[in-house]
């Protein structure tokens, strides 16, 4: 059965999250595609078709049954592991915890067993290579460093008139780092630095060395200890003080930086393609 | 045999070398041959004794790089495993030099290779994986007449040699027009290395600081990079990975035929897959048919840059030759392109290439590739690319994309062939070669190999 430009229109459009059609104005599409019959042999991604019509004319729009509604048929809960062994063995851990922490367990574990079944995360937590944790296609990599004496006060420089100017431009370049952060801990002796990033852990450090070896080394050069990023020693000094996350969390583990600039401008060009038929 | 200031037509331009070439093995430096025939025999030390007089009588017959451009004859080369290091006795400190994933070898790097699935190590074929392939000698050559020769000198050395087994032999040549089991003519690309003693062939680009393919000297970050200890077994000695790849021809005349018509759609979506056209001729100077006067020639088949078509309306940007090797591709994802390059000297095995092969039987007729490769830091290399280029299309802003030619392909793959006005996605690429084999070697210089061919103890 072969498909009218007009069926993969709806279709797109009910993926990208259009949950009503007001019909289209003018005769550029066929109002065949918008016929109850035509939409109910399409299934698109558990999209329910109600309240079906065609219209041409903008004042059709006022009167509700002629709209098309697209609703989503809930995910199918996937079966979960046995939860009451994991209350329990939370539970034993927290008769030592404190009155605050008790009363939210208590909440929280009534909250899970009165919802819907919780779907599993398609990203299991996993290594990030040699160190760090991943989710998908994003990885974590969280160092305390240690400042040479007087270091800190020159990396905020650094960071405060030079980073916006150039180094932006690098880290934008490199293309993998999703975010950076410099918080500077125990007055000043010591440096946190936490960052998300695509892929695995060390397969582009070498290039990191030949291509923007300034950014980094001015990043980090004030670290005690930092060989400079082009030695051959530099990754066992990362590991070195490298703290890999108990827990990562990521709200969309799928989605490098890539991608995401590549969605921000397709998304835009929709937007600006649903005005135009609008 | 034509050597290469030969098949360079008298254009090859020598200049000062800076290498130690008369202890560096021939086959870092000298290209296969064209014709090429030859084999690659896997052995296996019972003992270290034996082992060491393998090498001592070996030695004599290995090749050096001395005058590479210029040679002519048929060489040997030969490598040796992480265990068959330990099989000759080598002392525990200098084992322990030797980078991890080489002394975990191949199978053993599996997940991080993304090895899985059908080119899972469980699925390979003996006596690969096993951890018994020691020692590999090969030998190449543009006769059958001097491979033999060549061959029945190494034989000798090790017939009869009741410490050592033959575990695999493997012919390879005489494949018509040098062609792989696709059907291409393969091997063009190869990167051009300072201080080899000629300047970089058309097309080849700068050329690449020598510690990033042979160790001891500087690599591109300006500093050697690790090498095994002590100095004189390290140095001037490089890196081998062995991959044998398995051609599924009815599954890629198949796919041609499922997405395209006529022969000559078919051959162009074929060339938009690769890069190339099948006489080698690359999309970059032959858009629309292929050229076969300029795929055979090396002063003009390789002599182009991306740089007007940075959005692979020419070359595909997830193709197999623009992914292994990006040339000034912008990509969304900073990379340094010279430090990923690999030396490549590939032999075909098996039948030759049937256009007319369609059917599922016709994907186990074992016939393929022995992918051979050689770097300096070849085991992170071959990491690198797997994970990052040939497994994934974040580099390229392909998102899950995978390189139609060496992926693993998982369901519903996709191919996306830039063009006016819209792309095209093509549907149902699946893996067209299957890993079924691999190891990582050690290939030592000369002196090296007469160090551990005296080793006491």
């Amino acid at each position: 059965m072969t498909r009218t430009v007009a069926e993969h229109l709806v279709d797109t459009l009910a993926k990208s999250g259009v949950r009503q059609i007001y019909g289209v104005v003018g005769d550029s599409l066929n109002r065949e595609a918008f016929s109850l019959t035509a939409l109910r042999r399409r299934a698109a991604h558990g999209a329910s078709v109600k309240n079906v019509c065609s219209c041409d004319h903008r004042r059709d729009i006022r009167r509700s049954d002629r709209v098309l509604n697209i609703e989503r048929k809930p995910n199918m809960a996937t079966r979960t592991p046995d939860l009451e062994q994991k209350f329990q063995k939370v539970r034993e851990l927290f008769v030592d915890a404190s009155p605050i922490s008790k009363a939210a367990l208590e909440n929280v574990i009534r909250s899970i067993q009165s919802a819907e079944p919780a779907t599993e995360s398609a990203a299991p937590m996993e290594s990030a290579g040699r160190i760090g944790t991943r989710r998908g296609k994003v990885s974590e990599l969280t160092v305390i460093l240690p400042i040479r004496p007087g270091g800190a006060k020159r990396m905020r420089a650094f960071l405060e008139h030079l980073h916006g100017s150039i180094a932006n431009q690098g880290v934008d370049r490199v293309g993998t780092v999703h975010d950076m952060r410099f918080v500077f801990l125990e007055n000043d002796t010591k440096l946190l630095f936490c960052t998300a990033y695509d892929g695995d852990w060390d397969p582009y450090i070498d290039d990191f060395g030949t291509k923007i070896p300034d950014i980094l080394d001015l990043q980090f050069g004030e670290i005690e200890g930092w060989p400079g990023i082009r030695s051959p020693k530099i990754k066992d000094f990362i590991v070195k003080h490298q703290v890999p996350a108990y827990f990562w969390y990521v709200a969309n583990p799928n989605l490098t930086v890539v991608e995401t600039r590549r969605l921000e401008r397709i998304g835009k060009a929709l937007d600006e393609f649903l005005d135009k038929i609008g | 045999m034509s050597s290469l200031q030969d098949r360079m037509k008298g254009t090859l331009r020598t200049c000062p070398v800076s290498v130690e070439l008369h202890d560096i093995q021939a086959t870092i430096l000298r290209y296969r041959p064209e014709p090429y025939y030859g084999t690659h025999v896997l052995l296996h030390i019972e003992n270290a004794g034996c082992g060491r007089e393998l090498l001592q009588r070996l030695v004599p017959h290995i090749s050096s790089a001395a005058d590479w451009w210029k040679a002519k004859d048929a060489w040997t080369a030969v490598t040796i495993s992480y265990p068959g290091l330990v099989a000759l006795g080598v002392p525990g400190e200098s084992l322990r030099s030797f980078p991890e994933a080489f002394r975990l070898g191949m199978a053993a790097r599996a997940e991080w290779l993304h090895d899985r699935g059908a080119n899972d190590p469980k699925n390979w074929d003996p006596p690969f994986g096993s951890g018994q392939i020691h020692v590999a000698v090969t030998i190449f050559s543009d006769t059958q007449e001097k491979c033999h020769r060549a061959l029945e000198l190494a034989r000798q050395q090790f017939h009869g040699f009741a410490g050592v087994t033959v575990l695999a032999k493997n012919d390879f040549g005489a494949q018509p027009g040098d062609l792989n089991p696709l059907g291409y003519k393969d091997l063009i690309g190869q990167p051009a290395i300072a201080g080899s003693g000629i300047e970089p062939l058309p097309g080849q680009g700068r050329p690449i600081e020598a510690g990033e393919f042979i160790l001891g000297y500087a690599g591109e970050s300006g500093v050697p990079l690790p090498m095994p200890q002590p100095d004189g077994l390290g140095r001037n000695g490089t890196y081998l990975g062995l991959r044998k790849y398995q051609a599924r021809v009815g599954a890629f005349n198949r796919f041609l035929h499922a997405n395209a018509q006529a022969r000559e759609d078919r051959e162009l979506l074929a060339a938009k897959l690769i890069g190339r056209w099948r006489s080698g001729a690359p999309l970059t100077l032959a858009p629309t048919e292929d050229d076969p006067a300029l795929g055979a020639d090396p002063l003009r088949n390789n002599d182009f840059t991306y740089a007007d078509d940075p959005q692979g309306k020419q070359v595909p940007l997830g193709s197999h030759m623009r992914r292994l090797n990006p040339r000034d591709t912008k990509m969304p994802v900073l990379a340094d392109v010279n430090q990923h390059r690999i030396i490549r000297r590939s032999t075909t095995y098996g039948a030759p290439y049937d256009p007319n092969a369609l059917s599922e039987q016709d994907d186990e007729v074992a016939h393929g590739t022995y992918f051979l490769f050689l770097s300096a830091k070849a085991m992170a290399t071959l990491e690198f690319l797997q994970r990052e280029w040939i497994n994934d299309g974040n580099f390229m802003a392909l998102d899950n994309e995978r390189d139609p030619v060496i992926g693993l392909q998982q369901e519903a793959a996709t191919f996306t062939i830039p063009k006016e006005p819209i792309r095209r996605r093509v549907l149902g690429i699946e893996s067209f070669n299957v890993l079924r084999g691999g190891e990582y070697l050690f290939m030592p210089s000369l002196s090296a190999l007469k160090w551990l061919a005296e080793l006491k103890g």
